[in-house]
C-alpha cells in the first residue's frame, strides 16, 4: 500500500486519464511513470475505429519517456475504469512493454476502485518474461 | 508444430516461433510468427493460431504449445501480448505448454503466466 492522497504520480495518472480517447470501450485509463532521472511521463489510452490500432495508456507513457531520453521505469502507476475507477491491471502487452524498460526494482502500482495502490514487481505480473537475447 | 515454425516469416529477428493449439472440439490449429518491415505490425505465432481457431468457428483453447528460437529451439515463453490473447479464449483448465532448448516441456495455467489478468467486464 502507498499513500494515496499525497502521491504525485497517482495524481498525474488520474489527471491524464481525463484526456483519454476511448469512445469505443468507454474505459479510460491513465498512466504515469517516473524515470531514472526523476522525471514524470504520462499517457492515456487512445483508441481507434480500427480497434487494434489503438494504444494503451502505459504504452504512451513509455513512448513519452523514451522520446525525452529517459531509459528506465522506476515506478509506474495505472488507473482506469469506465466512469469510476475500477481495478485495472495492465494488459499482457503492456506488461511486456513495461518489462522492456524495467529492472528488479521497478514498481507497478495499480489503483483499485477504492483508491488504493497495490505494488507489484514486473516479475509478479509477468513471470518467465519473454526476452529476445541479442 | 515444428513444421509451422519452419514456415515462420522472421527476416528481422531471425527468431522463428511455432504455435499449435487444440480447441474445444478437438481440432488443431497452428500458427507461426509473421514479421513486417513496420515491426509492430508483425504478428506472433500464438496470435496466428488463435486467429485460425476463431476463423474455424471454435472459441476455447484447451491446450496450446509454443516453441521458438533462433536456429535451435530455445526457451521461448509467450510474450505478454500473447498471454493476453490466450487469456481471452482460455479458462482455468487451459494448459500452456512451453518447450525448452532440451526439448523438455513445462505446463502452465493462464493464471500462472498472467496473474491478475486484465479483463473488460461487459
Amino acid at each position: 500500500m502507498t499513500g494515496y492522497e499525497d502521491d504525485e504520480l497517482i495524481d498525474a495518472a488520474l489527471a491524464v486519464r481525463q484526456n483519454a480517447y476511448c469512445p469505443f470501450s468507454k474505459f479510460s485509463v491513465g498512466a504515469a511513470l517516473i524515470d531514472e532521472k526523476g522525471e514524470i511521463h504520462v499517457g492515456c489510452n487512445v483508441e481507434n475505429s480500427s480497434y487494434p490500432e489503438g494504444s494503451c495508456a502505459e504504452a504512451n507513457a513509455i513512448g513519452a519517456m523514451i522520446a525525452s531520453g529517459g531509459k528506465r521505469i522506476r515506478r509506474i502507476v495505472v488507473a482506469g475504469g469506465r466512469e469510476r475507477l475500477e481495478t485495472c491491471t495492465p494488459c499482457g502487452g503492456c506488461r511486456q512493454r513495461i518489462a522492456e524498460f524495467s529492472d528488479g526494482d521497478t514498481i507497478i502500482s495499480i489503483i483499485g476502485g477504492g483508491g488504493y495502490a497495490n505494488k507489484f514487481s514486473v516479475q509478479d505480473l509477468l513471470p518467465l518474461c519473454f526476452r529476445l537475447e541479442q | 508444430m515444428n513444421t509451422r515454425r519452419e514456415d515462420a516469416y522472421c527476416p528481422y529477428s531471425h527468431f522463428s516461433v511455432g504455435a499449435a493449439l487444440v480447441d474445444e472440439t478437438g481440432h488443431v490449429h497452428i500458427g507461426c510468427n509473421v514479421e513486417n518491415s513496420a515491426y509492430p505490425e508483425g504478428t506472433c505465432a500464438e496470435a496466428g493460431a488463435i486467429a485460425s481457431m476463431i476463423a474455424s468457428g471454435a472459441r476455447r483453447i484447451r491446450r496450446i504449445v509454443v516453441a521458438g528460437g533462433h536456429d535451435e529451439i530455445e526457451t521461448c515463453t509467450p510474450c505478454g501480448g500473447c498471454r493476453q490473447k490466450i487469456a481471452e479464449f482460455g479458462d482455468d483448465e487451459t494448459v500452456i505448454v512451453l518447450v525448452d532448448g532440451d526439448g523438455e516441456t513445462t505446463e502452465f495455467s493462464v493464471d500462472e503466466l498472467l496473474p491478475l489478468g486484465f479483463r473488460l467486464e461487459e
